[in-house]
C-alpha cells in the first residue's frame, strides 16, 4: 500500500491545514470585529488550493487500489455500501450546491471538508494505532455541530481476514475520492459566491 | 419400440432447432456499453455497442439503479444523443452517486444482457470544445508584433458560478508544416505567440478539459495570414553586427599579416640555444678534439700518445632519467660494439657504463656464465636487452682495442649482473658475489675471463662515475672495483671477492698513482703497491685489496681523496634493505671512510662532484700546471 502512505501523510497535513483555516474562517465572518487580516476570498482560494491537492491525492490512490484489488474486492461490499459520510447532507446536483449559502450554514461545509479528511485519513493511516481512529481529534466548532456521523468499519478494516479489510480499504479509497471532491466544488461554489457578493 | 420413440424425439427436436439456427435466428449478442459522458457536470449520456442481433429485429433497453437505493429505472431518454444511446437529463442525475447501468437486448429468440457499468457523474465530465475562437495580429508600438489568440468556453458549461473549473489549450502550424506546436494556456482564455514566420498561413486550434475530468475534442481549425512585415527589425541588427565583425576581422589580419613577425616574435619569443662563447659548433661536429680543445685554449690535453695496451674503460654517468637510458642504450649496443662517447663539455651527464675491471669482468661473467641464471625477478624483464648489450661489449673487448672505450651500459650491467648471484644470496647486488657464482659455474669461457680480467687488472681504472638513476644503480657502481693482480690464478682470482665481501672495510691508507688520464678525462689508477699479489692469496688481508670506487673530492694538497668501497659494508646492507635505503647508505658510508691517495705522478686537483663526477676542465688546468 505505497499510495496509502504517501496518500495519508500530506492529506494529515492538509488536514491540519484545513482545520487551521476553518478555525480562522469561522472567526473571520465578521472580519470587521475579529481584525483578521486575511480576507475570506483569499481564505477560501487557500482552502481550495489545498482541497484540490488533497482530492488529487485521494484520486491518485483510489487509481492505484482500482489497479491492484479490483479482481479481488466484493463488488457489492465496496460499490453499494454507503460511505458513513452519507448521512451529512449535502448537494446532490448543481441546483443544490448553488443554494448551499441559502439552504446551509457555511459551517456545514466547513464542517463537511475538514470532517470528510479526517475521517478518512485516520482511517486509511492507521491500521494500527486504534485510538487515534476511534478519537477523532475534531475542532471545537465542529464537535457543537449535530450529529456527527459515526465510523463504524475500523473492526474490518484491521480484521485478520484479509478480504474483508481489503474491501474495507477499497471501500474507504472510494468514499475518500468522492468526498474530497464533492469538497473542492463545494468550496469552489462558496468562493464564487462570496466574490459575487462582495461586489454588489 | 418406446425406447426408440424417445431418441427420436429427441433427434426431432434437436432437428428443428438446427434448422432454426440454420435460417439464422439466434438469441442477440452481448451488448457493451463503451462510454458514459457528461459535458457540464449536470447532465450525462451513455452509448452502448450492440452484438449481434441474431436475424431477428432485436429490442435494447438500458436500466440502472442508484447506490443506496433499491429500485431500478429505465433510461428516460433513447434518442436526444442518437441511437443506441441513453441521455440523463438533470432531473435524472445526481452527482456524486454510483450509477449502475445495464443494457438488455431482446429478440424473439431470446435476451442478452451487457456488464453492469458503474458511473459516477462528477467523473466522466467531458466538455465540448471552446467557441468562438478568434486570430488576430497586434503591433503595439515600439514592441514586437504578435499573434492573439482569443476564445471562449463551451456553451454548457458553467464557470461563473465555480461549478467547473476549464483549463485550456492552444496549437497552431503552418499551413506545410505537418507538426503542431501545442501551448498550454491554464485558465485564461487567451494567448500570445510572438515566433512566427513571415508570409505564412497558420492554423489555430484550442481545447479544453476541467480540473478532474478528460480532455475536449479539438475545435475546428482557424486559419489567418501572416503579413510579410511581421517583423525583421531584430534580424536587421544582427546583419549590421556581423557585417562589423568581418571588417572588423579583415582589419585585424591585416594587420597582423603585416607585422606578422614581429608579432610572433612578441607572442612567442624565441628560445635561446645553448651556446658558449668562443665555441665553435663546427668543430665539434669534425670530431678532432686538438682543435677543439684548442679553441679552449688547452693545449696538449688530453695526451694523445694514448694506451697502446691501455684499455681505458669508466663509468660515465647519465644525469637522465633512468627510463632514458635504457631504451637509449637497448638501440645503441645492437648495432655497436664499442661506443665511443665524447664527455659532453656542456653538462656533465655521461652514460652509464661499467668501467671497473671489475664490472667489466662481472659483466662479462654474468652472460657467458649462466644465462640461465639471470632469473631475478626484478630484472627479468632487463634481461633480454641487456645481455645483447653485454655480449656486444664483450665483443668489443675481446678486441683488444687501444684506445677504445668501453661503455657498458651502467644499467645494462647493473641489471644482468643482479641476478648472477641469485640463489645463494639475499643481496644479489655484490658483484664480487656474482663474480665467485660465475666463477664456479663458469668453467667454460676461462679463457674469455682471463681476457677481460687481464685487461682489468691493467687498466687499474677508477674514474667511476656513480649514475643517479637509482639505488641499485648506485649500489652497483659504488660497488668497489676489484683490483685483479694479473697474474693470480682465475681461481684465486675469483675466490676474491668472495673473501672480500663480507669485510668491513678496515681500509688502510694508500697510495694511488695515476696511470694515465685518457682523453675524455678518465683516470686510469694503478696502486703503488705490487706486493698485494701475495697478500691476496692469504684468506685475510682484506685490508690489503684495495678497494677504490670513486673520486670523492681533491683536496687542496692535490691529494686525491677515493672513496673506498663500501662494498663490503653495503653487503649487510644490501641484504637487509630496499634500494633507496643503499644508496643513502652508501652515500654517508663513502663520505665516512674516506680513502685519502695521494697521487703522486701527477698531482693534481679533482674537482669531484656530489654526484662523482670527474670535471676534466679541473683535469686540464692541473695538468697544465
Amino acid at each position: 500500500m505505497n499510495g496509502q502512505g504517501k496518500g495519508s501523510l500530506v492529506m494529515l497535513l492538509a488536514m491540519w491545514s484545513l482545520l487551521l483555516w476553518q478555525d480562522v474562517a469561522a472567526q473571520s465572518n465578521s472580519t470587521n470585529e475579529t481584525g483578521y487580516q486575511i480576507s475570506l476570498p483569499d481564505l477560501l482560494d487557500r482552502a481550495i488550493t489545498l482541497s484540490h491537492y488533497i482530492h488529487t491525492l485521494s484520486s491518485d490512490l483510489y487509481q492505484e487500489v482500482e489497479t491492484l484489488l479490483s479482481q479481488d474486492t466484493d463488488f457489492f461490499a465496496v460499490y453499494t455500501t454507503q460511505c458513513h459520510t452519507a448521512s451529512i447532507s449535502t448537494p446532490a446536483n448543481k441546483e443544490q450546491a448553488l443554494k448551499i449559502q441559502e439552504t446551509l450554514h457555511s459551517q456545514d461545509i466547513d464542517f463537511f471538508a475538514v470532517y470528510t479528511t479526517q475521517c478518512h485519513t485516520a482511517s486509511i493511516s492507521t491500521p494500527a494505532n486504534k485510538e487515534q481512529a476511534l478519537k477523532i481529534q475534531v475542532a471545537p466548532q465542529i464537535r457543537n455541530y449535530g450529529n456527527s456521523p459515526v465510523w463504524t468499519q475500523l473492526p474490518s478494516l484491521q480484521s485478520s481476514d484479509g478480504k474483508e479489510s481489503l474491501n474495507t480499504f477499497h471501500h474507504l479509497c472510494r468514499c475518500l475520492r468522492r468526498d474530497t471532491h464533492k469538497a473542492e466544488t463545494f468550496l469552489r461554489v462558496l468562493k464564487s459566491q462570496v466574490a459575487r457578493h462582495s461586489n454588489y | 419400440m418406446k425406447e426408440n420413440v424417445t431418441p427420436t424425439m429427441v433427434f426431432i427436436l434437436l432437428l428443428f432447432l438446427n434448422i432454426r439456427l440454420l435460417n439464422g435466428e439466434s438469441p442477440p449478442g452481448k451488448p457493451v456499453i463503451f462510454k458514459c459522458r457528461s459535458p457540464e457536470k449536470e447532465t450525462f449520456t451513455c452509448w452502448w455497442k450492440p452484438g449481434t442481433n441474431g436475424g431477428l429485429p432485436t429490442n435494447y433497453t438500458l436500466t440502472y439503479y442508484k447506490e443506496g437505493e433499491n429500485i431500478i429505472y429505465e433510461c428516460p431518454d433513447y434518442n436526444t444523443s442518437g441511437p443506441n444511446s441513453c441521455y440523463f437529463n438533470k432531473k435524472y442525475t445526481s452527482i456524486w452517486t454510483l450509477y449502475v447501468i445495464r443494457v438488455n437486448a431482446t429478440n424473439n429468440m431470446g435476451s442478452n444482457a451487457s456488464d453492469p457499468r458503474l458511473v459516477d457523474v462528477a467523473y466522466i465530465v467531458e466538455p465540448n470544445p471552446p467557441q468562438n475562437i478568434t486570430l488576430e495580429i497586434k503591433r503595439p508600438e515600439n514592441r514586437k508584433p504578435y499573434l492573439w489568440i482569443k476564445w471562449f468556453p463551451p456553451a454548457l458549461v458553467d464557470i461563473t458560478s465555480g461549478w467547473l473549473i476549464l483549463q485550456y489549450e492552444v496549437r497552431l502550424r503552418p499551413e506545410n508544416a505537418a507538426e503542431w506546436e501545442v501551448h498550454f494556456s491554464g485558465q485564461q482564455k487567451y494567448f500570445k505567440i510572438l515566433s512566427l514566420y513571415p508570409g505564412q498561413k497558420y492554423f489555430v486550434q484550442v481545447r479544453c478539459k476541467p480540473d478532474h475530468g478528460f480532455w475536449s475534442k479539438w475545435s475546428p481549425e482557424t486559419s489567418i495570414d501572416i503579413p510579410s512585415d511581421f517583423k525583421m527589425s531584430d534580424t536587421t541588427v544582427w546583419i549590421f553586427v556581423a557585417i562589423l565583425f568581418a571588417v572588423l576581422c579583415l582589419i585585424m589580419v591585416w594587420a597582423v599579416a603585416l607585422k606578422s613577425y614581429s608579432m610572433m616574435t612578441c607572442i612567442f619569443p624565441p628560445v635561446p640555444g645553448p651556446k658558449i662563447k668562443g665555441f665553435d659548433t663546427h668543430l665539434l661536429e669534425r670530431g678532432k678534439t686538438e682543435e677543439l680543445l684548442g679553441a679552449f685554449g688547452c693545449q696538449d690535453f688530453p695526451p694523445t700518445s694514448d694506451s697502446e695496451d691501455l684499455l681505458v674503460e669508466f663509468l660515465e654517468v647519465d644525469d637522465s632519467e633512468d627510463q632514458q637510458l635504457m631504451p637509449a642504450f637497448s638501440k645503441e649496443y645492437p648495432g655497436q660494439a664499442v661506443k665511443s662517447q665524447h664527455l659532453d663539455l656542456d653538462n656533465d651527464s655521461g652514460h652509464g657504463s661499467c668501467d671497473s675491471p671489475s664490472f667489466l669482468s662481472e659483466k662479462c661473467g654474468g652472460p657467458w656464465a649462466n644465462p640461465p641464471t639471470f632469473h631475478t625477478p626484478e630484472v627479468i624483464k632487463k634481461l633480454e636487452s641487456l645481455e645483447a648489450n653485454i655480449t656486444c661489449t664483450w665483443d668489443s673487448q675481446a678486441k683488444s682495442t687501444k684506445d677504445k672505450i668501453l661503455y657498458f651500459h651502467a644499467n645494462g650491467f647493473r641489471s644482468s649482473t643482479w641476478p648472477l648471484p641469485q640463489p645463494t644470496q639475499h643481496n644479489p647486488r655484490s658483484p664480487y658475489h656474482s663474480i665467485a657464482e660465475v666463477s664456479k659455474l663458469a668453467k667454460g669461457p676461462k679463457a674469455a675471463l682471463d681476457t677481460v680480467i687481464h685487461k682489468a687488472s691493467k687498466d687499474a681504472l677508477q674514474s667511476s662515475k656513480t649514475t643517479e638513476t637509482g639505488g641499485e644503480e648506485r649500489a652497483m657502481e659504488q660497488m668497489e672495483v676489484v683490483r685483479f693482480p694479473p697474474k693470480t690464478e682465475q681461481d684465486t682470482a675469483w675466490v676474491l671477492p668472495q673473501e672480500n665481501a663480507p669485510f668491513i672495510s678496515a681500509k688502510p691508507l694508500d697510495y694511488v698513482e695515476i696511470h694515465k688520464v685518457n682523453r675524455d678525462g678518465a683516470l686510469s689508477l694503478t696502486p703503488k703497491q705490487k706486493d698485494s699479489t701475495e697478500q691476496v692469496e692469504k684468506p685475510r688481508a682484506p685490508e690489503i685489496i684495495k678497494e677504490y670506487a670513486k673520486v670523492a673530492r681533491v683536496t687542496e694538497n692535490n691529494i686525491l681523496v677515493l672513496m673506498p668501497d663500501p662494498r663490503g659494508q653495503n653487503i649487510a646492507l644490501f641484504e637487509e634493505s630496499a634500494k633507496e635505503a643503499l644508496l643513502s647508505l652508501q652515500q654517508n658510508q663513502a663520505e665516512k671512510n674516506m680513502a685519502y691517495f695521494t697521487v703522486t705522478p701527477n698531482n693534481f686537483r679533482l674537482q669531484q662532484d656530489g654526484l662523482g663526477y670527474l670535471d676534466p676542465a679541473s683535469f686540464m688546468s692541473s695538468f697544465r700546471g
